[in-house]
């Protein structure tokens, strides 16, 4: 037995195919479209796309956890609106115009950045606490959150909150040996810490077991009510970290319309890379070849001048193409 | 020839990705008689029959229904045409009364309208045609799981038709509502029905079967009439080789106490049960289904709510709220619910089988320890499965079974639960869960089993605890033990007090 | 395990060929651009498509065709980071000039500095801080402080004529925090006082975000309720329309009392005609979209920004070009009702 169990773990080619046929629709697409467009891959016009779905990128890392949990997460654009503007508002220097408080010296950068991530992760435990204990389902739950934060964000300012401190914006316009921004760069470590807790943690384990079964995953000693607050929590923290990261790439932050429909996309992003709504599966090389889809139809359609429209027509077909796929691959599982 | 058999079944193929469930079986029922089909688990019975009515498409294969050839798109095409079949997984919509589950997909209509009062009054001449005293208004969830058993089961004899399969159908049942079927099929084959029978209970096959067919490893074997065969040629039939004892039962020395419960209630579940449990002992909670055995362990382990009572380890007192605070006090379950409790059916064999252990690798975790671990288990419970990472959905019950049987070897318990650890599970790898868990008292395991199967908990058990709704009848040792005395405290008579 | 892989290939292929279809489109900007080295093409990035961007954008893209220059117009969706990135986009793309509809007006100098080399034009939204215009970035727009001006004189005009120099109004606020909104509603009240109108509010603001049925759903409960005021002043002819809506809704006769609008939609336009709606003020969103694209254009060739058309720079700052607002009204509604 021990040796059939050895020999089987070759490398399966057919296998590889169809877990990874999103990486293979992302190098017909970046093929395609550097025969058409030859600036397609120069290094500004990549800097340029990464740079700009880092964001989103960042929020589809922490959604996928909730869909992954059999969840979903509404809140996240919303909190992104909400954290940029109060962290926005925390780096305006002393006499700026429309200065939202106007006595107030500013902090420096990484503690408004801090106090961003912590309301974020306040806002993720409330929700989480909410779903695993009332059990009430996420879309409603994080459904409220969207409301409520977006109305939060336009309480606290009824205007562009803008002129932030060099220091704070060095968040995003900062780049590492001149050259990669330093907005990516935060946006591969998040890539990083999720791929880390998800497969290295007994937390990523916890949440694969909740996601497929949470009725078994309690039985095996699960805490699954703990485990799903941490799970809105990581979402939250994503989408503050996103805030952030708009406020300070942008110089500004409008409560209106910061982070409208952002949970959108990554969860488009997290389900073009086959996380499963029915729960239980997600792969985080998935969620990025997902993120870099958008990313490439996105950028790809400006360079030829396609209709903006016809982008959304495309960017539908792909995810429920997507999803088709991923109920096929799963269904003799469930 | 062929008016001989009213459903031929020649060469059928059924493949799935990456594996060959049938590999050109065949199958011939006449009509008016109870055809078995036996072998173990995953030797493509279930399969064949989902092929039969539709829910699969057989990659080759010819079926000949009545004479004709047929080729049925999805159930309703089969029960419209004659078969209807009672699935081993219950599937029934909760929520909703019998009388509308019995009718989905077919109410009776006046106009556009669904007729309520005709489909009530239809149903309840159906009960009274298979003699179940039910309301059609009940919630569906209410019923019992043997009760929603027989409902499925009238909803079956509710087409009229020339063929039934019944899959595992009595595995809810008790002792007399497997009567009751057993009933129900006699008229059902007076009135020229054919049945195709899916069981592993041995002694039911040979009551009422007519005919049977042996399957192994998605290959045809052997058919011939019951009355050339007995349990030791059928066995031999399906494993492709004698077979040990059934109940291979190790003597052993039994320890000091170490679980102690006093007086533990739960709800209206079952209350004042008071017993003890002591190292290297088998102690079997026997009595009918609904008596309240699952619940008392399911309180001990903490997925249920404790309203009185104590219960005590090694002399202290526990605390348990949840089956968190049982596993760390050493105590394991395996549920009665393979699939909708037990099973991660996404997650791998391997880590299905850490699950509930995943503490003990470490920060980031260790994934060598973690498939050596899983692989030790794999070779020493001889768990069959192509390899670690292959979900453990596409494992046969029996296969399934044994990994969960490891996850709760992996915390070391002390006291190791096991619900209904065989049902739906072959032959073969019953034997083997009943010699590990044999095993697993000598080594000086204390365990509760809970079995619906008499046999098995004589052939099991050190002592027996029997229930009789809610209610504890008595306790027997192993000496004392026989399905009388067990079936008579299980049906009510307390023992005397001693 | 067959139909999985044909499932992808068929994904593959779909996209692949919508992708295609869509270069076929464009075949011809891009070879231009590669054969005769002088770049004919321009990008404009609108900030979002509502009914009076959208005339906007056609008229830029009319002009663009005119003047023999191909037009890739982008859609930001009210977002500054998208936006950026457009910005970024067409600067890698080799483009010379970008015209921008500001989603946040704060986000400017990122957007000039994200345009590199390019000429920059903003259109309509003037940036928060404009001291990021130069020779190479300059700005075309009405100037909102204008438009409620219109608005301010024309209600004074009216309750004066009446004798009434104590007015109660209702205000429909556009999207709180916009520039938009904030200098219509200041601009409209200053006017008032100017001339001398003494104006309380009949009910607290009501933000109904530039969106008609907000408007009609929150004016609605103030009229069932008996609210007494004596005119509506509405950031734009939308929300002006919608309450309207809702006072016919109550039975109520809208000319009772004036209701005054900006924007001077079609809709509005025929409102003002019927006299529901007293008046409304023409922003010009076709003599912007011309202005943008011939700035562009201009700066492209080193010439004057507003060479060519007949719009005044401002005063003080040479890199701003206006075009005018206009008031409309019954008198003159037929001017505007083909426009």
């Amino acid at each position: 037995m021990s040796n059939t169990l050895a020999s089987k773990r070759d490398f399966d080619i057919k296998k590889f195919l169809s877990q990874n046929s999103i990486w293979l629709v992302l190098v017909i697409m970046v093929i395609g479209l550097q025969i058409v467009s030859p600036v397609f891959l120069s290094t500004n016009n990549l800097r340029t796309m990464l740079e700009g779905e880092s964001i989103k990128g960042i929020l589809a890392f922490g959604i996928m956890w909730t869909i992954l949990s059999k969840g979903i997460d509404l809140g996240a654009g919303s909190i992104v609106a909400l954290v940029s503007v109060i962290t926005a508002s925390l780096v305006q220097p002393i006499g700026v115009a429309n200065k939202l408080f106007p006595e107030m010296a500013a902090l420096p950068g990484w503690a408004a950045a801090i106090v961003g991530i912590a309301i974020g992760a306040l806002i993720g435990a409330i929700v989480g606490t909410i779903i695993a204990y009332t059990k009430i389902p996420p879309f409603i739950a994080t459904l409220g959150t969207q409301l409520i934060c977006r109305a939060l964000a336009k309480i606290y300012s009824t205007q562009p909150v803008s002129n932030l401190s060099p220091d704070f914006r060095i968040f995003a316009k900062g780049k590492l040996f001149e050259i990669i921004p330093s907005i990516v760069i935060i946006f591969l470590i998040i890539f990083a810490i999720s791929g880390f807790m998800l497969t290295q943690t007994r937390f990523g384990k916890n949440i694969y077991a909740i996601g497929g079964n949470d009725h078994a995953a309690r039985v095996a000693g699960i805490n699954v009510e703990r485990n799903l607050i941490k799970v809105y929590i990581w979402s939250a923290v994503c989408a503050a970290i996103g805030g952030v990261l708009l406020a300070a790439r942008t110089g500004s932050a409008d409560p209106s319309t910061y982070g409208l429909n952002y949970e959108l996309d990554a969860i488009a992003a997290a389900t073009i890379g086959g996380t499963s709504h029915t729960g239980g599966v997600a792969r985080i090389s998935g969620v990025l070849a997902g993120i870099l889809v958008l990313g490439v139809i996105n950028n790809g359609l400006v360079l030829l001048s396609v209709d903006d429209n016809m982008s959304n027509v495309i960017k539908g077909i792909i995810i429920v193409g997507a999803v088709i796929i991923d109920m096929r691959k799963n269904a003799a599982k469930k | 020839m062929s008016e001989e058999y009213v459903l031929e079944m020649h060469d059928i193929v059924k493949e799935f990705p990456g594996v060959k469930a049938l590999k050109g079986v065949q199958l011939k029922v006449r009509p008016g008689t109870v055809h078995a089909l036996m072998g173990e688990n995953g030797a493509g019975k279930s399969t064949l029959m989902k092929c039969l009515i539709g829910i699969y498409k057989a990659t080759s294969g010819k079926i000949i229904f009545q004479g004709q050839e047929v080729s049925f798109p999805n159930t309703l095409s089969a029960m419209q045409a004659g078969i209807s079949m009672i699935h081993q997984e219950l599937s029934p919509v909760m929520e909703r009364s019998v009388c509308e589950n019995v009718w989905m997909g077919r109410e009776p209509r006046k106009g556009i309208r669904v007729d309520h009062k005709k489909m009530r009054q239809d149903c309840r001449e159906l009960f009274q045609k298979v003699g179940l005293d039910l309301d059609p208004d009940e919630k569906m969830g209410n019923l019992t799981v043997a009760k929603m058993q027989m409902v499925e089961i009238a909803k079956a004899v509710s087409f009229d038709s020339s063929g039934g399969i019944m899959d595992e159908p009595t595995s809810a049942l008790t002792e007399s509502e497997v009567e009751h079927l057993f009933k129900i099929i006699e008229d059902l084959k007076s009135k020229n029905v054919a049945i195709i029978y899916i069981s592993h209970k041995m002694d039911e096959i040979f009551r009422i079967s007519d005919e049977i067919t042996v399957y192994r490893d998605g290959e045809y074997i052997a058919s011939d009439r019951a009355e050339n065969l007995n349990i030791d040629k059928l066995i031999t039939l399906m494993v492709g080789r004698t077979m040990d004892k059934m109940f291979p039962k190790i003597e052993c020395p039994i320890g000091e106490t170490v679980l102690k419960v006093e007086g533990l209630s739960s709800g209206r579940a079952f209350h004042d049960v008071s017993f003890e449990l002591r190292r290297g002992e088998i102690l079997c909670f026997a009595g009918l289904v609904g008596a309240g055995r699952t619940e008392i362990a399911e309180t001990i382990f903490g997925m249920r709510t404790r309203t009185a009572g104590k219960i005590y380890k090694e002399g202290k007192e526990l605390h348990i709220k949840c089956p968190e605070d049982a596993i760390s006090n050493k105590i394991g379950m395996l549920t009665e619910d393979r699939r909708g409790n037990g099973i991660i059916g996404l997650l791998s064999v391997a880590e299905n089988t850490v699950l509930a252990n995943l503490k003990k690798y470490g920060f980031p975790l260790s994934h060598s320890k973690i498939r050596a671990d899983a692989s030790d288990f794999v070779n020493k419970l001889n768990v069959k499965t192509p390899n670690l990472e292959t979900p453990i959905a596409n494992l046969s019950g029996g296969n399934q079974q044994k990994t969960l049987v490891a996850r709760w070897l992996l915390i070391d318990p002390d006291i190791l639960i096991v619900d209904e650890p065989t049902r739906g599970i072959d032959v073969g790898a019953k034997a083997e869960i009943h010699s590990l868990i044999t095993k697993l008292a000598a080594e000086g395991k204390a365990i509760i089993m809970i079995s619906s199967e008499l046999p098995e908990v004589l052939g099991m058990a050190d002592r027996v605890l029997v229930m009789h709704e809610g209610t504890m009848t008595g306790i027997v040792d192993r000496e004392d033990a026989t399905s009388e005395i067990i079936m008579k405290y299980a049906t009510g008579e307390t023992a005397p007090q001693s | 395990m067959k139909s999985k892989r044909i499932m992808s290939l068929i994904i593959a292929g779909v996209l692949s060929a919508t992708m295609l279809g869509g270069c076929g489109s464009t075949e011809q900007g891009t070879s231009d651009q590669n054969s005769s080295g002088e770049s004919k093409k321009l990008t404009l990035v609108m900030s979002q498509r509502d009914e009076w961007l959208s005339t906007l954008d056609a008229a830029a893209k009319q002009a663009a065709t005119d003047l023999g220059y191909s037009l890739n117009s982008l859609d930001s969706q009210s977002d500054a980071n998208k936006q950026i990135q457009f910005v970024e986009t067409a600067r890698n793309n080799g483009e010379k000039a970008v015209i921008v509809n500001l989603v946040d007006p704060n986000t400017a100098g990122d957007i000039v500095e994200a345009a590199g080399d390019m000429k920059v034009v903003f259109v309509n939204r003037p940036p928060a801080d404009l001291s990021v215009l130069n020779e190479n970035v300059v700005y075309v727009g009405s100037n909102e402080m204008t438009s409620g001006k219109f608005q301010g004189e024309w209600l004074a005009q009216y309750f004066k004529a009446k004798g009434q120099t104590e007015i109660k109004y209702i205000l429909l606020n556009g999207i709180l925090g916009q520039v938009s909104t904030t200098n219509r509603t200041k601009s409209v009240l200053q006017a008032l006082k100017d001339n001398g109108i003494t104006a309380v509010e009949a009910s607290a603001p009501l933000a109904c975000d530039y969106d008609r049925a907000k408007a009609m759903n929150q004016i609605g409960p103030l009229l069932s309720t008996g609210t007494k005021y004596d005119c509506i002043i509405s950031n734009n002819d939308a929300m002006a329309l919608g309450a309207i809506e809702a006072i016919e809704q109550q039975n109520m006769d809208p000319s009772e009392k004036p209701i005054v609008g900006i924007d001077a939609t079609a809709d509005a336009c025929a409102a003002v005609k019927s006299g529901k709606l007293a008046m409304s003020v023409f922003q010009d969103p076709k003599g912007q979209g011309t202005g943008a694209i011939l700035a562009a254009i201009n700066l492209l060739n080193g010439k004057a920004i507003n060479d060519g058309i007949d719009y005044k720079l401002d005063t003080e700052n040479p890199n701003i070009e206006w075009v005018p607002f206009e008031p409309v009204t019954v008198d003159n509604v037929d001017d505007y009702l083909n426009k």
